[in-house]
């Protein structure tokens, strides 16, 4: 496992005596007073033996009303020298705590989320605003005094008003009072908020409802003719608070939900939840072998499927509309695939804590390798229409560079990260499932222009493709039928594992696993402070929200036809950023 | 003076027809575009109105006529409305210089296929082709509103870097034909077609034809993923159904024509199909032109705007001059 | 003259064709007023400047100076281009000469241009 021991970690007590070290299943977390957190961080960041460069995430957690103080700040680091991990605590006392901004420009995303969720103050942050609420929205949505169905104050006809409908009974008379909605003049406010200072001529609206931005991203480009001078991005029109709904309810019932994140591939959505709650329940290693082949196959089926969705779009986006078509036309067969398999087509729920819900149907081994057999040869035609033409190559080499240096800074992660020679993918450090028993290889880019994702994310099918051969081959020799594949817990009455999840307890302890999602890493960090059947904190690390952080510096100087390739390459899907 | 009546109201039915025969013409190469373009990429195209979706192009019409016309407040109306005008009118006023086939006498009368052969007709028809341009610029402008603005200012790119080359790509047939009539240069090339030394102005032509129709991979200013649907954004109903009529159908249709006369002999070839022998050919060589457009326009993906103007002065201008010497060099030695 | 009167009798009816279509598009449309349906369309958001009809820096500024250089030269050899071919048999080298000594002039001021970057977005 990628985290970093507990003898290194107390090794940090020499230098630093005011902090404490702790340990829950193997990860390892150093808590640090406030005052002495961006010392310490910087320790971490710069220090040869360290040298924590990568920023994966900043988040917090609410311990309730009655504890003092309330919140507790968590920030997760990655080492690439050393490919492990550590957990960074802090106790935000007087609700705030110091900026990371000047540490990790991607910190500035995750310290607005705080600050609209809880209600933390980051001192010293450039423009403190709100990330997915709209400005003038009182309320701070994940704090444990905020109820889950929300604050009713605002006088609303019900969606499903009629003449007599307040005189319906029970589930069907809605309450003609609703959580509020922002008006035009809200929008307004945010918009100012966001933006304070025009720098050039005219400030252009991007989105929301946009036919380029691939969903409800609203993007303010300030532009001195065509060339983007200063850029920023108000999301949230599609936050429904999966974290919130994932605190109110039961483990195995909260995987439905995941797969509304990222809906281009739900798949991952729910694997990366499955391996995370299956870790802190520390039965990760003893799940099936044949479930596990069967999740490593399908979670790269529908890497395969996002991938192709992207491209699609990709290529619609710079004007060639036919490519979409022809993407649509494989992606039709990998869906029909997983519709016989799972049951669904778009938003699959088929993996479960401890295995999967159903074996293979017979035949499901079949179909998936005739697939297999058609589809390099449709990757050549891709290539064959795109990768050496003349237009394609203008519109996409040395456009938006993305440095080193910005994936470590950013937090990128994904085929956006290993575009930029960053060869960081967490199916090879983590290696869950049965990724570390199958072969294949990560694409590296060298410059980490548009082209380079691009390419990138080509090879990436092929490797896909590649994975899934191997599956295909190790569950048709090595199993029966007969195989199990859901875990059966050796003492029922301690753990109560079944596939519909009653009574699952998860232990107290503290987890972060993530999997390589085809948007980027996705880790799930599940925080109990009991043993429960709800989890008190679940912190969703979004590939795709980080990566499209990295946007509004990649863009500046650029012409906004410039915008349409990057947000492609970058590939959000605003579920999974707005969750 | 009665006489000139008569022939204004003659000239003026004729004008009624031939205008009514290319609207006629534009909505079935809307379906002839749909179903290419369907096929294109592996699904039908139109298919349930009428056979085959035959009546598709009338339906879209009516669709079009009847829906609600919105202005949106803060336009400048007056140039707002003249904007559609002015990109349809231009666009269709070529075809008056554009002869479809030698006169033919029928029933004792001799029927032109033409409205009028001037000595300038090429020059018109360059002239009109431009002036249409401003029809999306001043669109892109009256809509006070910003991608339309945006995308009228880009096609205004498009029109400075096209414009040069495309007048000195004309250069070499006029040399080879010693007229501006557009009848003139088919009647010049009874024997070997203009194609055979002029092969570089084609390709200069082909690009400035596909800039200035607003075809694939030139258009920027409609550019759907960046502008929504640029210069065009704020219009609805008619004022809108008139921009792609002219742009997509009546230009690329008139200007195909005008290729094929500059290049491929007009309504030259074997006299195989007896009397309506030339208008087959003609027919033929258009609907081969046209085909390629859309052929083009549905396989490549877009250029970026500052991209298509270093391609025009960099690439296509040089090759103009280029093709002026080598059909100037061809002359005097075949004559 | 007579065919010019065509052209003109057939502007005057392009106009009429495309006019009447205007009009009869706003007599039997339907009109559904809406409080935003006037809105300038901006991704359905508020403006942020209230106005598009300000000053855009267009950086193709010089390019469009060249072009009317360029179309100029273009006019010049339009006419030669016209009687090209009859005078080639009397004179080949004068009518050759002149006009490439013409267009020599032409092609280093394009050579100029570019030299000077003026041919790229600035």
């Amino acid at each position: 496992m990628s985290w970093i021991s507990l003898e290194k970690a107390t090794a940090l007590k020499e230098k630093f005596n005011y902090i404490d070290v702790a340990e829950s299943n193997g990860y390892v977390s150093v808590e640090v007073p406030k005052d002495k957190l961006i010392s310490f961080l910087q320790f971490l960041k710069e220090d040869p033996d360290y040298a924590f460069k990568m920023f994966i995430d900043l988040t917090v957690i609410d311990h309730g009303q009655k504890e003092n103080p309330r919140f507790q700040g968590v920030i997760i680091l990655y080492s690439p020298e050393y490919k492990e991990r550590i957990i960074v605590k802090s106790w935000a006392t007087e609700e705030t705590l110091p900026t990371l901004t000047n540490l990790w420009s991607g910190a500035k995303w995750a310290e607005r989320e705080a600050w609209d969720m809880f209600g933390i103050k980051f001192e010293g942050h450039d423009n403190l605003v709100r990330m997915f609420m709209w400005e003038g929205y009182p309320y701070h949505p994940l704090r444990k005094d905020f109820p889950i169905r929300g604050i009713e104050d605002v006088e609303l006809p019900s969606l499903n008003e009629v003449e007599r409908g307040d005189q319906l009974e029970g589930l069907f008379n809605y309450s003609r009072m609703h959580t509020a909605l922002p008006t035009l003049e809200d929008l307004e406010k945010t918009q100012k908020a966001r933006m304070p200072k025009k720098k050039s001529q005219i400030v252009l609206n991007w989105g929301p409802l946009h036919p380029g931005t691939h969903g409800t991203i609203w993007f303010l480009f300030d532009l001195d003719g065509e060339y983007v001078q200063q850029c920023d991005i108000i999301i949230g029109q599609l936050h429904r608070g999966v974290e919130k709904i994932a605190e109110n309810i039961g483990y195995q019932q909260f995987i439905p939900y995941t797969d509304r994140m990222d809906y281009i591939a739900s798949i991952n959505e729910n694997h990366a939840y499955v391996v995370a709650a299956e870790k802190l329940l520390g039965i990760h290693d003893k799940v099936p072998p044949k479930a596990k082949w069967i999740r490593t196959m399908m979670a790269e089926l529908s890497r395969i499927n996002s991938h192709l969705l992207w491209l699609g779009t990709y290529a619609l986006d710079l004007g060639a509309l036919t490519m979409f078509l022809y993407t649509f036309r494989e992606r039709e067969k990998i869906m029909d695939i997983l519709e016989g398999i799972t049951g669904a087509r778009f938003t699959i729920n088929y993996f479960r804590i401890g295995g999967v819900f159903a074996d293979l149907p017979a035949g499901a081994l079949e179909a998936i390798e005739h697939f297999l057999k058609d589809f390099p040869e449709r990757i050549n035609d891709y290539e064959n229409l795109l990768t050496r033409n003349r237009i394609w190559l203008k519109r996409n080499k040395d456009v938006c560079v993305l440095t080193e240096e910005d994936v470590y800074d950013y937090g990128l992660t994904g085929a956006v990260a290993r575009a930029s020679g960053v060869p960081y993918d967490v199916r090879k450090i983590d290696s869950y499932d049965m990724y570390d028993e199958v072969d294949f290889d990560i694409p590296v880019g060298e410059v980490g222009d548009s082209y380079d994702r691009y390419l990138v994310r080509m090879e990436e099918m092929r490797q896909s493709a590649k994975i899934i051969q191997q599956c295909i081959e190790k569950l048709r020799n090595d199993f029966t039928p007969d195989d199990p594949y859901f875990l059966e817990p050796e003492d029922p009455k301690k753990l109560k594992l079944s596939i519909d999840g009653r009574g699952l307890k998860l232990p107290q302890g503290e987890v972060y696993a993530s999997t390589d999602n085809p948007r980027g890493e996705l880790g799930f960090y599940i925080y109990n402070k009991k043993a429960a059947i709800k989890p008190h904190r679940v912190r969703i690390r979004s590939g795709a929200f980080y990566n499209l952080q990295v946007f509004t510096k990649a863009i500046i100087g650029r012409p906004i036809a410039d915008a349409i390739t990057l947000l492609s390459t970058i590939d959000p899907v605003v579920g999974e950023t707005d969750r | 003076m009665e006489e000139l009546i008569l022939t204004s109201i003659a000239i003026g039915i004729k004008s009624v027809i031939f205008i009514i025969g290319m609207f006629l013409l534009a909505a079935y190469l809307t379906w002839i575009e749909r179903k290419f373009a369907g096929h294109v990429q592996q699904r039908p195209g139109p298919l349930h109105v009428g056979w085959h979706g035959l009546l598709q192009p009338i339906a879209d019409a009516l669709k079009v006529l009847t829906k609600e016309d919105i202005v949106p407040s803060g336009v400048d109306k007056v140039l707002f409305y003249l904007a559609s005008l002015l990109a349809f009118v231009p666009a269709i006023m070529i075809l008056a210089v554009v002869p479809f086939g030698q006169p033919v006498n029928l029933f004792g009368f001799e029927i032109k296929p033409y409205i009028t052969d001037l000595n300038v007709g090429l020059i018109l028809a360059l002239a009109f082709g431009s002036i249409s341009i401003y029809g999306v610029i001043f669109a892109g402008w009256a809509s006070n509103s910003k991608y339309p603005m945006i995308g009228g200012l880009r096609k205004a790119a498009v029109l400075i870097g096209y414009e040069v080359a495309l007048g000195f790509a004309m250069v070499g047939p006029i040399m080879q034909a010693g007229t501006f009539s557009l009848k003139g240069i088919v009647e010049a090339q009874q024997g070997l077609w203009f194609i055979i030394p002029n092969i570089l102005g084609f390709v200069v032509i082909l690009f400035a034809i596909l800039a200035e129709t607003g075809r694939t991979p030139f258009d920027v200013q409609e550019a759907e993923a960046e502008l929504v649907s640029g210069y065009n954004t704020e219009y609805s109903a008619m004022k809108f159904g008139l921009f792609p009529l002219a742009e997509w159908y009546i230009a690329t249709f008139v200007l195909s024509a005008i290729a094929v006369i500059l290049f491929f002999g007009g309504w030259n070839g074997p006299h195989i199909f007896g009397p309506i022998s030339p208008f087959v050919w003609f027919f033929l060589k258009l609907a081969m032109m046209f085909m390629f457009f859309l052929w083009v326009h549905w396989t490549l993906p877009r250029y970026r705007v500052d991209q298509i103007t270093e391609l025009a002065w960099k690439v296509m201008l040089p090759l103009s001059l280029l093709n002026i010497l080598v059909v100037a060099i061809w002359i005097m030695i075949f004559g | 003259m007579d065919g010019y009167f065509s052209l003109v009798i057939f502007f005057i009816a392009a106009t009429i064709v495309g006019v009447a279509l205007l009009v009869i598009n706003r007599l039997i449309a339907p009109k559904v007023p809406d409080p935003l349906q006037d809105y300038p369309y901006e991704c359905g958001v508020p403006l942020y400047d209230k106005t598009a009809q300000t000053t855009l820096d267009q950086k193709y500024y010089l390019l469009g100076l060249l072009l009317v250089l360029f179309d100029l030269e273009a006019a010049f050899v339009f006419p030669w281009a016209v009687v090209y071919k009859t005078f080639v048999s009397i004179n080949a080298g004068l009518i050759f000469v002149e006009m490439f000594l013409f267009l020599t002039i032409l092609i280093f001021g394009f050579i100029y241009a570019w030299k000077k970057g003026a041919l790229s977005w600035q």
